[in-house]
């Protein structure tokens, strides 16, 4: 028994026992060592983007309240450095960011990419100087790859407010259309209203837009919200915003379309057509978009939209009602920052709007759309 | 006379039961680590040293280990050597470490090593042992460096890193990819029997058969028996 069994037992666990007693001697040694490289080898990662930072600690990012899309933070001596995840043409676009203690962007560089212009290699030298005061879109101006750029872009400024945070300021980190909600029911003394943008068929001198919901109306002057609630003004406004709202809200509230035949010759893709009292033309079209380009990847659904063409010919609202196109690519034309460009642009100018390089056969088709209209509100006015 | 004997267990490492071209142990990490001679020679030297301190330790230990439990005690004598050395390595020399990488930890699997403790530490004192491990050691590392050599001159046209000027455009770069570790290995394989036929060819070790699973159905005593009467 005791040869057999607990004889080799024993040697065994004492062997164990002693070896484990003599590496932990040796880890005493180089445990430290091994610790001190790393992190000077982690360091030289980072100061790549914050040139000059020593003594990088890792910052917890959970529940610091760092924009969605910051994934790691580290402080150093001379500044921060954070890690952004973000979606260009494709997922998987990682971003690291060092910003300078006094708020300037001191470098920045992707660390993965799935994207396919390589839009991306050296765009992160054009951000270094900038503050989130100074940052703008101009940086990343140019016809191609604006997917992948605008990606960075937004990594850029979740970093610059992630700096913000991490030295304990506060930054409004809702999203835009949420703001917008919030800032209708502020104006209109509500809470939870949802409100939808009138797709306004009538000019109305200083209003930007106006949103409508069950509890009343609120018009955007500028950066004021003017609330309307039953034909009256809510809440303290100057006389001029007050006449301005009003004369908007009286021309949703006037509003009257009515439905006529599409003029001969139209494009088949004119789908509708509404006339209001006041000259305007309501078109509701349908665009050929990368769903139906006709090739073995169809969707082979169109995009639908609507234009509002005032009596001199000029567009006064532009609205994407339904697109299938794919995810973080097409679907640029569903966005209000794209489609809204075609606002105020006539017959003569309305190609300024530019094509949208990875979007191409979307935009393309949503111009043409464009094109199509301007035709049809031709021909219903007798020219050719 | 006893240090003739001694002499004789060192030099049989080198080149007679030379672990790779003779015995053919090793063999992953040879064809893994040989494409470049600074990562060769860092392999062959922690073999070594893992080779030396588990050798010495193992016949210094044999006569306390029971039989059942004798293979377990090597692994776990020798992956403490390694581990040691792995620390050693990450904190003092990382580039090496880094070059090495899966394969140091590997070292703790080397048939070369566990084969040294089976068939000599756990028979032999302390001092053959250690001059057991050491020859084996060398001729571990020498094999390595001739292959390395040989890949890395002909495959990349470097020797150790350093470029060499007329060989760069005439370099042969599959010797430095897995086949070519194959191709090299098996030609340095035929030279060796080449060199030994005159002796009688490469003498393969006879393994003894205590610790075989299946010696209970053959009933010999050695493997070069059964082989002999098969014929």
């Amino acid at each position: 028994m005791f040869k057999e069994k607990i004889m080799p037992t024993t040697v065994l666990g004492a062997i164990c026992l002693v070896v484990a007693l003599l590496l932990s001697v040796v880890n005493m040694f180089t445990g430290p060592i091994i610790e001190k490289a790393q992190a000077e080898k982690a360091n030289a990662a980072l100061a790549v983007v914050l040139p000059g930072g020593t003594n990088f600690t890792e910052l917890p990012v959970e529940g610091a309240g760092y924009p969605e899309s910051v994934t790691a933070a580290y402080k150093a001596d001379n500044g921060f450095v954070f890690r952004m995840e973000v979606t260009g043409y494709k997922p998987g676009l990682i971003i690291m960011c060092g910003i300078n203690n006094d708020g300037t962007v001191a470098g920045a560089d992707f660390i993965a990419s799935n994207e396919t212009l390589y839009a991306e290699v050296g765009l992160g030298a054009k951000f270094v100087g900038y503050t989130k005061d100074t940052i703008n879109t101009d940086i990343i101006a140019g016809p191609t790859a604006k997917l992948t750029t605008g990606a960075y872009y937004s990594a850029i400024e979740a970093a610059l407010n992630a700096f913000i945070i991490a030295n304990g300021g506060t930054v409004d980190l809702r999203d835009p259309a949420q703001i917008l909600q919030d800032n209708c029911n502020a104006a209109l003394g509500t809470e939870g209203a949802t409100f939808e943008k009138w797709f306004a068929t009538a000019r109305v001198d200083g209003v930007d837009a106006l949103y409508i919901s069950d509890k009343g109306a609120v018009a955007v002057i500028g950066e004021s919200f003017v609330g309307i609630a039953d034909g009256a003004v809510v809440g303290e406004a100057g006389e001029t915003e007050k006449t301005a709202a009003l004369a908007a809200y009286n021309a949703y509230k006037s509003e009257k379309l009515t439905e006529i035949a599409k003029p001969d010759g139209a494009s088949d893709n004119v789908l509708k057509m509404f006339t209001a009292e006041n000259g305007t033309v309501v078109i509701e079209m349908r665009a050929k978009g990368y769903g139906i380009m006709g090739d073995w990847h169809t969707s082979g659904e169109y995009i639908n939209l609507k234009v509002a063409i005032d009596g001199e010919g000029k567009i006064i609202s532009t609205l994407t009602t339904y697109q299938s196109e794919s995810k973080n690519i097409g679907d640029i034309v569903a966005s209000p920052d794209y489609y809204e460009q075609y606002n105020g642009k006539t017959e003569a100018d309305y190609t300024d709007v530019a094509i949208v390089s990875g979007a191409t056969y979307s935009t393309d088709g949503y111009r043409t759309a464009i094109k199509q209209a301007f035709e049809a509100f031709k021909l219903l006015k007798g020219g050719n | 006379m006893k240090e003739n004997k001694r002499l004789a267990v060192f030099l049989a490492g080198i080149i007679k039961e030379n672990p790779v071209l003779i015995l053919v142990l090793g063999t992953c990490p040879t064809l893994a680590v040989t494409n470049n001679v600074i990562s060769a020679f860092s392999m062959g030297i922690a073999a070594t040293i893992v080779l030396v301190c588990s050798n010495m330790v193992i016949s210094a230990l044999r006569k306390i280990i029971p039989d059942t439990v004798r293979i377990p005690c090597y692994i776990v004598i020798i992956a403490a050597f390694v581990t040691a050395v792995q620390m050693l390595l990450q904190a003092y020399l990382p580039s090496v470490y880094d070059m090495l990488g899966v394969y140091l930890a590997l070292i703790v699997v080397n048939c070369i090593i566990l084969g040294r403790a089976e068939m000599f530490a756990r028979k032999n004192g302390v001092v053959d042992s250690a001059l057991d491990g050491l020859g084996m050691g060398i001729g571990f590392m020498l094999a390595l460096l001739l292959m390395a050599t040989l890949r890395e001159v002909f495959g990349a046209g470097s020797f150790a890193g350093i470029e060499i000027p007329f060989l760069v455009n005439y370099r042969i770069p599959v010797l430095c990819q897995a086949p070519g570790g194959f191709m090299v290995f098996g030609i340095l394989i035929a030279i060796m029997n080449k060199l030994t036929e005159k002796k009688g060819g490469v003498k393969r070790k006879s393994f003894s058969c205590e610790g075989c699973p299946t010696a209970h159905i053959c009933n010999k005593t050695e493997c070069g028996a059964v082989k002999e009467e098969s014929k």
